[in-house]
């Protein structure tokens, strides 16, 4: 899901002056009933026990393209697939705590290699079969089979360090020799090497438990449009490009505190509608019972409506930091085109870092994101509170163009710039623009469909360039390992060609380290480094807003989970 | 006639092939790779390269462009990539409400266009038709989504008449209708009053008010028939680029046709889809302005040997 984010950051502003005419025009009575509901720490009250029954609808600008967990890799399809699969563990409810899911628990061996999962005897799909420890092993074989129809699946490497994996993917092997099922309560696993985030890799909807007799019966092309069935608490009823329908799992093994059956709704409806503002005016009629940032696949609040939303019913709006950041690529390739890059001169780069003002970016996005350091968002592990004075740039022109002339430009140069055409990111691009011609530097902005501008970044050809990065796990490898690690220079997400053989070796350590305090480390040396080598410019990082209906309860908001539909419930009445 | 009508279809179909192919190239001939954006960022290069196969990316431009144009002929518009259904199985559940949509909207242009016209023909140079046409060129000039949002946040959120947008009977077309006719029915109008003030100057004009006709007779029995006849036919034309045309008023209004499919099409860079509905759009313009002319040729033989 990495990167696509990005879109919808973006295309979300391109009504903006409409937003700001509605915003304008005054307050009503068809607001949500009373703002008493909710309190703006993560979770909404339950001023009463839970009532089961009732339904909701939601509004979702985007259609979900991908019901097979084993091919899902948007925000959009995992939100609905996170509602009907279920994986051997997950997060605690709104933290990075790993519990068990399907699995009741487990053993990890002394090497840290080895996994032996304990799975629930006592769960069921949708349809009555039970679920058995082999059909984790036929979905970890769907992951793997490179020749999969219609499509293979994207996060395939993720799964890669299972011993045999490799051999099983390049077709050598006709089995997985790193799992085995002893019983059909039992699956263990064993790693080539220790990785401290394995868990957390199983939490991904990937490895989710499908039932194989199903599958073949239906076939990978509707399991992945229309057919979805798995163990969560939720079944599809209806999945098409206008709504998704989702009702009670009648089977659903899971239950609340108290003992009762969940999930309480018995239906959730996700109407898409590809019109934002009717989708801010829908939740303030009271139609849809709450906007989330999974389902707006933008920021929750369009930021048209948001000074609105902010202003009326903050008291039933939630905030969620999300481990999500933009960044300004500066490619360190010592020619380009044929021609020399300035851009490979320290002195450049750190000139650039001292000549950008975070601050314009977060009043171009209504100030409903946060400024941002280093490659890691604040609320990640790993995140360093105080980096080195040599990684730290403070908005300083005049010290800036001290650097350019330095550097032997202090005429400045022409450079080459490249984003995706959208409204906001046009903003960001005009802004930084201007920062940069106060020291010379020319800015050749090419804004280029999302598409092409991949392409582009990708092939290691884009001088400069504003992008992104989500996390797929909650863990600094996911951003640091994957963004600077020379083995992802073409055609991986190292796009500016950052290459430093003990920045590499930093990652790599810590890729395969099990002492936590180490890796923190680690990624700190690697962190410092790279904003000392000036690699890319940080700018900002996501805040997710959450606005919810007073009578919706059950609703609490994760940094690394999708809505969770299994423990809401709506007060009688509220149907909708 | 015979030939003349050949001689159109003739010059349709080469439209519709140089369309076909420039839609093609532009999709596909672009250095970018829809298989890297349907992998995401994590694929290994094995997979994004089965997906190019998958999808048949890795042949060459021609001889993607010849299956593809092989297919069509067969019926198949090729299968989405992000939905892996039939783009064909998409495009015909769009069809209908698309349909309504246009319909709608075009009913709501002759309505407010057709009366403005005649109004302000008959009053021509007077204040009501200096207003008049001027409220018709803020007409034109306003766009349709901010219309329609407008539109929605009065009509459907303060004053609850009308739904917030979607599909399902006679009420929620009102109000895209209303959009579309306001931006649209200047056009009748303008077209209208001047083709009426030509009308009216005509000799016959003169002989019926000679002979006593009365204001009201001379107009919408001498004038209107006359003058309608430029109307009609642009508005023949207009039903075709306004099956077309509907995008914007289907994103504002959340209304599932074709339109909406192409627009998220485009955000999902599914490049079927988009191919699909740029060809049948095309093929709706191209075929009204088919129909056009052959009835044009029927009514005026001079078209003919053009």
């Amino acid at each position: 899901m990495s990167l696509s984010w990005k879109k919808g950051l973006g295309t979300v502003a391109s009504i903006g002056m409409i937003g700001a005419l509605l915003a304008g025009c005054g307050t009503n009575s068809t607001s949500p009933a009373s703002s008493n509901g909710t309190n703006a720490g993560g979770t909404s009250s339950d001023s009463s026990k839970p009532v089961e029954g009732g339904s909701i609808t939601l509004d979702s600008t985007q259609a979900v393209p991908d019901l097979d967990p084993a091919v899902a890799f948007d925000t959009t399809s995992a939100e609905v697939d996170e509602a009907v699969y279920q994986q051997l563990v997950t997060y605690d409810k709104g933290s990075y705590n790993i519990v068990g899911s399907l699995a009741k628990n487990w053993e990890v061996s002394q090497d840290g290699k080895t996994y032996t999962f304990h799975l629930r005897d006592d769960v069921k799909y949708s349809n009555g079969d039970p679920m058995v420890a082999s059909d984790f092993v036929f979905e970890l074989q769907r992951l793997l089979d490179k020749k999969m129809q219609p499509k293979p699946s994207p996060g395939s490497q993720f799964f890669l360090d299972i011993e045999g994996a490799q051999a099983y993917y390049d077709g050598q092997a006709k089995t997985i020799s790193g799992v085995k099922t002893p019983d059909d309560h039992t699956l263990v696993i064993t790693l080539v090497k220790p990785e401290q985030f394995f868990l957390k890799i199983l939490a991904m909807p990937f490895l989710s438990a499908v039932d194989p007799k199903f599958v073949k019966q239906v076939g990978n092309a509707k399991l992945d449009t229309s057919e979805a069935m798995g163990t969560g608490p939720f079944e599809v009823q209806t999945n098409n490009q206008n709504e998704v329908v989702l009702v009670r799992n009648p089977n659903y093994w899971q239950k609340d505190s108290d003992g009762n059956k969940l999930p309480y709704l018995d239906k959730v409806t996700i109407n898409v509608n590809n019109n934002e503002q009717v989708d801010a005016l829908h939740w303030e009629q009271g139609q849809t019972a709450f906007m989330s940032p999974w389902l707006m696949g933008g920021d929750g609040i369009p930021p048209s409506a948001y000074p609105t939303i902010m202003t009326k019913y903050k008291s039933d709006v939630l905030k969620q930091p999300q481990n999500s950041i933009y960044y300004i690529g500066l490619n360190m390739k010592p020619t380009l085109d044929g021609k020399p890059n300035p851009l490979s001169n320290l002195k450049v780069r750190q000139a650039i870092e001292y000549a950008t003002d975070d601050s314009q970016f977060i009043k171009i996005n209504n100030g409903a994101v946060e400024g941002l350091n280093q490659p890691l968002p604040n609320t990640m592990d790993g995140y360093v509170k105080n980096l080195d004075p040599s990684a730290t740039y403070k908005y300083d022109v005049s010290k800036a163009k001290e650097l350019m002339k330095e550097a032997g430009y202090a005429n400045g140069f022409t450079a080459e710039y490249w984003n995706e055409n959208n409204p906001t990111d046009k903003k960001d691009d005009q802004a930084f623009q201007s920062m940069l011609s106060q020291i010379g530097i020319k800015l050749d902005i090419h804004e280029v469909t999302w598409k092409d501008f991949l392409t582009k970044a990708m092939s290691g050809t884009a001088q400069m360039y504003w992008s992104g990065w989500q996390q797929d796990f909650p863990d600094a490898s996911d951003f640091l390992n994957t963004l600077f690690n020379s083995n992802q220079i073409e055609p991986g997400n190292n796009m500016n060609n950052y290459s430093n053989p003990q920045v590499d070796q930093w990652l790599n350590e810590a890729e395969y380290s099990t002492d936590s305090q180490q890796r923190d480390e680690l990624y700190a040396k690697v962190i410092n480094k790279v904003m000392s080598d000036a690699a890319w410019v940080p700018t900002i990082q996501n805040v997710g807003y959450y606005t919810i209906q007073p009578w919706v309860h059950g609703f609490y908001t994760s940094p690394v989970m999708y809505d969770p539909f299994g423990t809401i419930w709506v007060d009688p009445g509220h149907n909708s | 006639m015979g030939a003349y009508i050949i001689r159109r279809i003739g010059q349709a179909i080469i439209v519709l092939i140089g369309i076909s192919i420039i839609a093609f190239l532009l999709l596909y001939a672009v250095p970018a790779d829809p298989a890297r954006i349907i992998a995401g960022p994590h694929a290994t290069p094995d997979v994004v390269n089965q997906i190019r196969i998958n999808l048949g990316l890795n042949l060459p431009i021609w001889e993607q462009y010849l299956k593809y144009m092989g297919n069509l002929l067969h019926g198949n518009l090729g299968t989405s990539y992000i939905f892996h259904t039939s783009v064909m199985s998409q495009i015909s559940s769009r069809m209908g409400p698309t349909a309504e949509l246009a319909l709608g909207c075009w009913i709501m242009e002759l309505i407010i266009g057709i009366p403005l016209g005649i109004y302000t023909a008959r009053h021509a140079n007077k204040v009501r038709d200096v207003v008049i046409s001027a409220l018709a060129l803020i007409g034109i000039s306003l766009p349709v989504y901010w219309l329609g949002l407008l539109l929605l946040f009065a009509f459907g959120f303060k004053i609850q008449i009308f739904p917030l947008g979607g599909t399902g009977g006679i009420y929620y077309l009102i109000l895209p209708s209303i959009t579309y006719g306001i931006t649209g029915a200047a056009y009748y109008m303008r077209l209208l009053k001047s083709t009426m003030l030509d009308v009216m100057n005509q000799d016959y004009v003169r002989t019926a008010r000679a002979k006593g006709a009365s204001e009201r007779r001379v107009i919408y029995r001498h004038v209107l028939r006359n003058a309608l006849i430029p109307v009609i036919t642009f508005a023949g034309i207009d039903i075709g680029t306004l099956l077309a045309g509907v995008v914007l008023i289907e994103e504002t209004f959340n209304w599932n046709g074709m339109g909406m499919l192409a627009y998220q099409a485009i955000g999902n860079q599914d490049i079927p889809v988009i191919m699909g509905t740029v060809l049948l759009l095309a093929v709706f313009v191209v075929l009204f302005n088919l129909i056009v002319d052959i009835v044009y040729g029927f009514v005026d033989p001079r078209i003919r040997y053009d």
